[in-house]
């Protein structure tokens, strides 16, 4: 039995708790967003505010650049490894074939493995198969680790899939392709779209394998802040970061929003 | 509605004229590797006509129906449509609808993308959809629901997108997987009376999945009983419920009792038996002496009497007086132990509990069912053993 005052100690106790966790969370996050105001260069006190590492930000063009960089390469490997990986996960869920376990086993594969691991053995294929190192290689690794989350997410998404829906447009008059392009891409499509932002967040982020994997004329932003890092990190760095994160809460509330719109419009 | 309901069922839509095959199945089997679900079915479908397939849970039915309608292939046999092998065509090049047990309804459209499905994909002009949409929607009493989507309504509800879906594109055999399992019952009776009218109204032939008799009995004009895998009967519910062949249907049909009994003589149309419990009468058929029969009486059809009466012996104490609002069920158990369940409409006197009573019954409401378990020992009896071992030396013979 609880009395009333374990009861609210116990509540003031979490709320301390909770509080604790998000301050652990969201400093160090507050803290570039501050720095990349701040007048001084040196990033251990603040001086004073100003908005002219933003400024000098946009006239950096090698930062500027390999943030473009990132982004196409974040871009083009998620289109990839949603295709790809959208298509394996409806085979998956659709047919049975024998290797079927086998298959499911490999994919968790590049997921657990050391990224260091993987980023060497794609340094070694592309050695092998003479792929140059560069934006294309890139892409292409990126893809090879962003695929699995794909499908994952998608196959979430089927796993309440009815599959007399498929048959329901089938019997309408509905070919394989009008099936597949009209029921159940639109019906699969949170899963797609879940699995695309980890593609893409996963993309933007990585620097392990894209340490491997890309040559000079590809540099990532990841890399590029790595660089920099050497000669101290300059408040205009900050600044890209605050941005990417301004950014980054947009589209997450915009996507929540749609989420919550999609599930009242359905009535769930 | 019980009125309308009896209206509905007078005459059947076949009888009008002379019925052209829709559907044939021929031979046809199917494994699901080696578990053999459908076993050598022959089947002929008429147009126009309601057509149940009953059966218990897990003998065939769903997989039968998915053959015709072209997701499931069978294993040997042919199955033709309006005269054509249909054996190389897709589902979607059938001129056949379903109605899923599961409604199936696409989550993602509302009611009126989901009822223009089919239109769309046949390439109908945009206000033709429209009007026809429109008129469906009437049929199904859904009128208003354009903009829902299919999680905001009801079951009942749900099942009319379902069927509207379903016959806007006039497909010319409609099949339904239970449609109505998932109803509570007074929906289901309800929708059991609009059914079996707009299936009339629009003269298109069903193919209807149950495993519920008494919905089978009400709406069709022919009924497939299946077991294991096998039409054991297929004939008008008036048959079927009179006549059933087979002990099973017997059982699965209706409510009866079964008397396990021994054919003594037969003398002016009367079979003279007698089983555990005692001696009994029967309709006579040309028995065998020493064949083992089965007496099938309803409940409505067993009287009791404190006397015995001539022919019969069935003694036994009353166990049980079940109201059940229309009619009183009483329970005898006989010397042997076996039930016998009498119903007796509430206005006529029913036997006091605890009393000695005597059944019988006029021989005319009789059935007697012969089992395959009789063909079997018939065989083994009349089997010339003196000829096969015969045969087999002379084999032998010829061998060596
Ligand atoms: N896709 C399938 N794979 C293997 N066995 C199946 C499949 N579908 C049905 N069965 C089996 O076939 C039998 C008949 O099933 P079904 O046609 O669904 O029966 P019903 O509809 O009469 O309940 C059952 O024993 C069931 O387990
Ligand atoms: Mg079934």
């Amino acid at each position: 039995m609880q009395t009333k005052k374990t009861v609210s100690l116990q509540n003031s106790f979490s709320r301390l708790f909770s509080t604790f966790v998000y301050i652990f969370l969201y400093a160090p996050i507050a803290i570039v967003i501050l720095f990349s105001f701040n007048t001084s260069r040196r990033n251990i006190i603040f001086e004073g505010f100003t908005f002219s590492w933003y400024g000098e930000m946009i006239q950096n063009s090698s930062l500027l650049q390999s943030f473009v960089n990132t982004l196409i390469v974040a871009s083009a490997s998620t289109a990839i490894a949603v295709v790809i990986g959208t298509l394996t996960a409806v085979a998956m869920f659709r047919y049975r074939f024998k290797v079927k376990g086998a298959i499911d086993a490999l994919l968790y594969i590049p997921v657990v493995i050391p990224e260091i691991v993987l980023g060497i053995s794609l340094l070694a294929s592309f050695a092998i198969a003479n792929v140059p190192l560069g934006r294309i290689s890139l892409i292409i690794a990126h893809a090879t680790f962003s695929i699995p989350f794909v499908v994952f997410t998608v196959r979430a998404r089927l796993s309440g899939y009815d599959r007399s829906i498929e048959e329901a447009a089938m019997d309408l008059g509905a070919n394989r392709i009008q099936v597949l392009t009209g029921i159940t891409i639109p019906i699969i499509a949170p899963g797609i779209i879940s699995g695309a932002i980890l593609a893409f967040t996963l993309s933007i982020d990585d620097f392990i394998i894209s340490f491997f994997t890309t040559g000079a004329s590809s540099i990532t932003f990841p890399l590029k802040i790595m660089e920099s890092v050497r000669s101290g990190i300059r408040p205009d760095v900050y600044a890209l970061s605050s941005i990417i994160m301004l950014i980054t809460l947009i589209v997450v509330i915009i996507s929540q929003l749609s989420a919550y719109k999609n599930a009242k419009k359905s009535g769930k | 509605m019980e009125k309308e309901t009896e209206s509905i069922k007078e005459p059947p839509s076949i009888a009008e004229e002379k019925p052209n095959p829709i559907v044939e199945i021929i031979g046809v089997d199917k494994f699901y590797d080696s578990n053999h679900v459908v076993k050598n079915l022959n089947m002929t479908i008429y147009e126009k006509e309601f057509l149940s397939i009953l059966g218990p849970s897990g003998c065939g039915k769903t997989t039968l129906l998915r053959m015709i309608a072209g997701f499931e292939h069978q294993t040997s046999g042919t199955i033709t449509i309006e005269g054509e092998n249909v054996e190389n065509k897709e589902p979607f090049e059938r001129n056949i609808n379903t109605v899923f047990q599961s409604y199936a309804l696409f989550p993602h459209m509302n009611i009126y993308d989901n009822i223009a499905y089919g239109l769309r994909m046949k390439k109908v002009p945009k206000n033709e959809i429209k009007s026809r949409v429109d008129k469906a929607l009437v049929m199904v009493r859904l009128e208003g629901f354009e903009q829902r989507y299919p999680s905001q309504l009801s079951g009942g509800q749900k099942q009319r997108v379902a069927i509207a879906r379903a016959i806007i594109n006039n497909p010319r055999v409609l099949l339904l997987d239970e449609p109505l399992g998932a109803l509570d019952m007074k929906l289901r009776k309800q929708m059991q009376i609009e059914l079996k009218s707009l299936q009339r109204k629009l003269g298109i032939t069903f193919i209807y999945v149950t495993h519920d008799q008494e919905e089978a009995l009400t709406m069709s004009d022919r009924i497939a009983v299946m077991n294991a895998g096998n039409v054991d009967q297929l004939g008008t519910p008036e048959e079927i419920y009179a006549r059933p062949a087979t002990k099973f249907i017997a059982d699965f049909i209706g409510e009866t009792n079964l008397f396990e009994a021994v054919a003594e003589e037969e003398r002016g149309g009367t079979a003279y038996l007698y089983c555990e419990a005692g001696d009994l009468l029967g309709k006579s058929e040309g028995f065998d002496p020493n064949e083992i029969v089965y007496v099938s009486v309803r409940p409505e059809k067993i009287r009791c009497s404190s006397q015995a009466v001539e022919g019969f012996s069935l003694g036994g104490v009353v166990r049980e007086n079940i109201y059940l609002g229309n009619i009183i069920k009483t329970i005898i158990m006989l010397t042997n132990g076996q039930a016998v369940r009498i119903n007796t409409p509430v206005d006529l006197p029913v036997p006091a509990l605890g009393s000695i009573q005597y059944i019988y019954w006029d021989i005319k409401d009789s059935v007697m069912i012969y089992t395959p378990s009789n063909d079997i020992i018939k065989q083994i009896e009349n089997a010339d053993f003196a000829a096969f071992a015969g045969e087999i030396k002379t084999k032998e013979a010829g061998n060596v």
